[in-house]
């Protein structure tokens, strides 16, 4: 019982929260609704013992949307209203009717269907860290491994283009003191 | 340098006025400086000022401008005097000195005195929407003016960055740092241009604690000046007091008693430590080293009790007299002194064991604030915060008063001038001030602490009550002041924060013509935007704390 | 146990922790006053009350009462929102710590921890940093450059941080092989030489420096502090609303002290005849203890050089360690 009243409690609070996100025209309302949806996400994970996830659902996603915050903090004045600017209002709504269609159907297949089905329902007495460190080092080993020499190249690309950056621009004050 | 040599020096296009001012032709003004700064060793432009002799002696002209300079040896003064024609105009002298470039903002401001290629000749005491030139000799003291709006100070700000290559500044965040800051000491106002948290520029607006010091001057007697100094620095407001008597008593060519002498060094010194204790703990409070704050603190407050006994006062002590000192010591002050110096040494030495060892401490202020010898000559600088670039300038060693020249004591120097040595500078001359004011303990010598000259010196009540001369003295002495001898004079000693001198002019009655007080603070302030400008907001404010501006001394 | 006295349990539970650890804030403020003005040579709180500890009650109704100010150009429901998220994230990430050995009343067992996850110690950090939405709302809503500023430093400052704090703690994960706080602490049972702090020094260290920064405490005091930036995120903040955030900060400084002393300091194991859960209070109170000796002696950094400190020396370090801590278990 009352794992239904939660489900149907977070539910409205995500739905609620992710319409705000699309709806707001204020970036600053939109993040705060994206990261209080994804916090809340976190509780169906919970529901579903699923604990080691719903913290990570937590941690990432809090972490992530930081990230928005920051672009937001240096490319907006996020106190005031963000204006659209749609030059071509015909394209834009066939193209957001479309995809919204094409993910509800998506999403909705299998419910129809009806073959959703928990390929590795959860043991007792095994914790959920276990099971999914099992699964990502025998079954996902590759994709997992290949996830993180992704990463790794991301990481070491972003440092070499700020630091090419930095460097570029103390050359130039050089040449300009130089000038002088 | 005698009067002599300049004449050979300079082909007789200089001559000498009374007033011990070289005359200079305004056409020659540059000339004649560059000679002198770069020949002659006059480096360092202490003062500039102007004076309006519509009520005086305006035969010759109206207006003269005078430079103050002191030679690298820092022991002589020359001045300089250019009389100026009807058109006010005067060519700037800021590519010579960068001292001048306040310094002529001000004559601007309260003479209306223009300066040609000057790069920003704006006021700079004076609000912006002021009407006149209040030091003006014809400006009605009693006209109020309502100024009401605030300065965005961009017409200097957008300058500034065009010529750091900024195009546009949509990337650039513009913040106020002050007047009212919880670190500003004072309500002083540094307008940045930040990048990140990287200040790009700044442009410092002074003038928010303006009350017109001089032109009150003006209207008092000598006497009636003396609790108006006190409000200049008032954390060492004894030797705003000293300056000033000190140069008056150099007008009427007198010298105070040996025991008003000696007063003067202990009080004094003792003020010195306080002042340099002040700075210390709101710096270190600026750090987040809260507990130095009342370490330095509580020893300061031990002194203000001492004086309160002496003088009547905490803050605004008034001790001194044109002609010697108010009051003798107490019955007991020399217990008290003895306490108050022990609690000094206790608040210093017990901080720097939190501090001096710290690596965030050092971290925090070393090579942070940095300014160059040669940058901080020119710009002004005196005082602790010289001394902290390497420059072993010290009044009371280089024109010795008082007999300093007989007391044993050193002058701690700096070397990279950055925040750390102006910070360790102040903590030795605390030391060292202590350790003249147990000298001068020990020799202190019984006698006067007053002039016995009845000119000078108000007479005692005794004779006030029983004598018809002892009434007729304390009557004009009270209604009409100490009549000082027509003269233009500039004399310094050495305040807490630099050379604190006054330039006056007097013209016989008992009310100085013009006085003119040259604070320290003020071309230590006007290098504050070179020292921050590329740091972090922290660092600026530690450089801020580090030069110890004075708001009451800078605004005047 | 039906699932009903389960639910009412854990209400019962949180709301017990819920109150006793804010009114240990509110003590620790006092506390804070009166410990800071010893070292500092003077009184601290003394008018109300005896020793001044009635304090916090004058202080409580000078919250509540003052006047709520939400600036013009704020925007509002986010800056309202702001303070509500520190105190309430800080409050959440305690339901997964235990705070002291189960005990028995009436013949009943409580488990003093509102919830036994298995993930505890994932869930407590991660829980607590979702508290610097409260400092980074707060800037971005006040329409304020100090706060924006103190705002940007929160952000930078605290998820920096977390990644110290995170690797650090994982060296002793790896050694116990699991995140439950209460493995933690039963890993630890056989007295004070079996405490992690002597397996882990390295770990230790790190673990208690990030958590300097993390709850915001001299000498990473950067986000709000005065001299630089006014109050920074907080600067717009007055009464009740900046009272949140204050009790978030102290929640959050409770938390970091019993983490600390759970993971590397025996947790909540009876030491010789000193029972368990006073063994616990000890240890609490000796960080706190410790934060507020900090504060009294030591200035602040500047924001770059934590960076520089966190980046360049912490991280490197405790990556080593999970280096070394894996070659040894292997």
């Amino acid at each position: 019982m009352y794992e239904i009243i939660a489900f149907y409690t977070f539910s409205a609070l995500v739905i609620g929260l992710f319409g705000i996100v699309v709806l707001s025209k204020n970036a600053l309302y939109s993040m705060t609704a994206l990261a209080g949806g994804m916090v809340f996400i976190s509780g169906f994970f919970f529901i579903l013992d699923a604990e080691f996830l719903g913290v990570v659902q937590i941690v990432v996603y809090t972490g992530a949307i930081m990230a928005l915050y920051a672009f937001g903090m240096m490319f907006f004045d996020t106190t005031r209203d963000v204006k659209e600017d749609i030059r071509c209002k015909k394209i834009f709504y066939t193209l957001s009717i479309l995809s919204a269609v094409l993910v509800l159907i998506v999403l909705s297949a299998p419910i129809f269907s009806a073959n959703i089905e928990a390929i590795y329902p959860t043991l007792e007495g095994v914790g959920n860290v276990q099971t999914i460190g099992l699964l990502l080092f025998t079954k996902y080993l590759v994709a997992f491994e290949l996830a993180a020499i992704m990463l790794l190249v991301a990481m070491i690309a972003g440092i070499v283009l700020v630091g090419k950056k930095l460097d570029a621009q103390s050359d130039d004050l050089e040449v300009a003191k130089e000038l002088k | 340098m005698t009067v002599k040599n300049f004449k050979t020096l300079f082909e007789n296009r200089y001559f000498i006025e009374d007033s011990g001012a070289f005359i200079v032709e305004k056409s020659n003004i540059l000339d004649a400086l560059h000679v002198i700064k770069n020949r002659d060793n006059y480096t360092l432009l202490l003062d500039m000022t102007a004076v309006d002799y519509l009520k005086k002696d305006s035969s010759k002209a109206r207006f003269a401008v005078i430079y103050i300079l002191r030679h690298s040896d820092f022991s002589q003064i020359l001045m300089l005097k250019v009389y100026l024609d009807a058109t006010l105009t005067l060519p700037s002298v800021t590519s010579l000195f960068k001292s001048a470039n306040w310094a002529e903002r001000e004559i601007w401001d309260q003479y209306g005195i223009q300066f040609q290629n000057h790069p920003n000749l704006k006021r700079i005491l004076n609000h912006k929407e002021f009407i006149g030139h209040p030091l003006c000799k014809d400006y009605p003291i009693t006209q109020g003016q309502l100024c009401t709006k605030t300065d965005d100070l961009m017409d200097e700000m957008t300058p500034l960055l065009k010529s750091k290559g900024y195009e546009n500044f949509e990337d650039l965040m513009f913040l106020n740092l002050g007047p009212a800051h919880p670190a500003s000491h004072g309500t002083i106002r540094n307008f940045v241009a930040l990048e990140g948290e990287t200040i790009v520029s700044t442009v410092s607006e002074i003038g928010y604690l303006h009350r017109g010091f001089e032109k009150s001057c003006e209207n008092h007697t000598y006497n009636q000046i003396i609790p108006y100094t006190d409000r200049l620095n008032y954390c060492s407001a004894i030797l705003n007091n000293i300056a000033f008597a000190h140069t008056v008593e150099g007008m009427l060519g007198v010298e105070i008693p040996q025991r008003a002498q000696y007063i003067r060094v202990i009080i004094g010194e003792l003020s010195r430590a306080i002042d340099h204790l002040v700075c210390l703990a709101a710096m270190l409070v600026d750090m987040g080293a809260l507990t130095n704050y009342w370490y330095l603190y509580n020893p300061r407050e031990s002194v203000y009790t001492l004086l309160s006994k002496l003088t009547g006062a905490r803050l605004t002590n008034s001790y001194m007299r044109i002609g010697g000192v108010s009051r003798d010591f107490y019955e007991g002050f020399e217990e008290d002194l003895r306490y108050s110096l022990k609690d000094i040494q206790k608040g210093v030495g017990d901080t720097l064991k939190l501090i001096a060892h710290n690596r965030i401490f050092h971290d925090r202020t070393q090579n942070v604030g940095i300014i160059k010898k040669d940058e901080a000559l020119n710009r002004g600088i005196t005082g602790p915060n010289l001394r902290a670039c390497g420059i072993a300038y010290d009044l009371r060693v280089a024109k010795p008063y008082y007999g300093y020249d007989t007391f044993d004591f050193n002058i701690p120097i700096g070397s990279t001038g950055d925040v750390y040595d102006r910070m360790m500078v102040r903590f030795e001359e605390i030391e060292q001030s202590i350790y003249i004011i147990k000298q001068a303990m020990k020799r202190i010598p019984k006698g006067d602490i007053m002039l016995n000259n009845h000119s000078i010196a108000l007479p005692s009540k005794q004779s006030v009550y029983t004598s018809i001369e002892g009434v007729m003295n304390q009557f004009k002495l009270i209604y009409e002041g100490v009549k000082v001898p027509s003269k233009e004079y500039y004399d310094a000693i050495e305040g807490a924060n630099g050379e604190l001198g006054f330039f006056i002019v007097s013209d016989g009655s008992g009310t100085p013509y013009k006085v003119k007080v040259r604070p320290p603070c003020f071309y230590a302030m006007s290098a504050l935007p070179s020292m921050i400008e590329g740091g972090m907001i922290a660092d600026a404010v530690l450089s801020l704390g580090s030069l110890n501006i004075i708001a009451g001394e800078l605004d005047r | 146990m039906s699932e009903t006295a389960v639910i009412i349990e854990t209400i019962v539970k949180a709301v017990v922790v819920l109150s006793v650890v804010a009114g240990m804030g509110a003590f620790a403020t006092w506390i804070e006053r009166k410990v800071l003005a010893f070292m500092q040579r003077r009184l601290g709180p003394m008018h109300v009350g005896p020793y001044g500890v009635l304090q916090l009650a004058a202080d409580g109704i000078k919250l509540f009462t003052k006047e709520d100010i939400i600036p013009q150009n704020a925007l509002k429901p986010i800056f309202v929102l702001a303070p509500i998220v520190a105190a309430t994230s800080a409050f959440v990430a305690m339901a997964a710590i235990p705070y002291f050995p189960e005990f028995t009343v009436f013949g009943y067992t409580v488990h003093p921890i509102v919830s036994d996850i298995n993930v505890a110690l994932l869930y407590v950090m991660g829980v607590a940093s979702v508290g610097i939405y409260g400092p980074l709302l707060a800037g971005m809503s006040s329409a304020n450059k100090w706060s924006l500023l103190g705002a940007a430093r929160a952000v930078v400052q605290i998820l920096s941080f977390e990644v110290v704090s995170g690797l650090s703690v994982l060296a002793p994960i790896m050694m116990i092989g699991s995140l439950s706080l209460i493995d933690i602490n039963d890993f630890q049972s056989g007295g004070v030489t079996n405490w992690l702090l002597w397996k882990q020094p390295l770990a230790f260290l790190l673990f208690a420096i990030a958590g300097f920064a993390e709850t915001n405490r001299s000498p990473f005091d950067t986000i709000e502090f005065e001299a630089e930036i006014v109050s920074g995120f907080a600067t717009e903040y007055s009464g009740m609303r900046w009272g949140l955030f204050f009790v978030g900060e102290y929640a959050n400084m409770i938390t970091i002290a019993v983490l600390v002393s759970i993971i590397f300091m025996g947790g909540y194991n009876p030491i010789w005849f000193i029972p368990g859960a006073i063994v616990m209070l000890l240890k609490v109170s000796f960080w706190i203890f410790l934060f507020l000796w900090v504060r009294a002696a030591w200035p602040h950094v500047r924001p770059d050089q934590l960076m520089w400190v966190c980046w360049k020396v912490l991280m490197p370090l405790a990556l080593v360690n999970i280096l070394i801590t894996g070659i040894v278990l292997v």
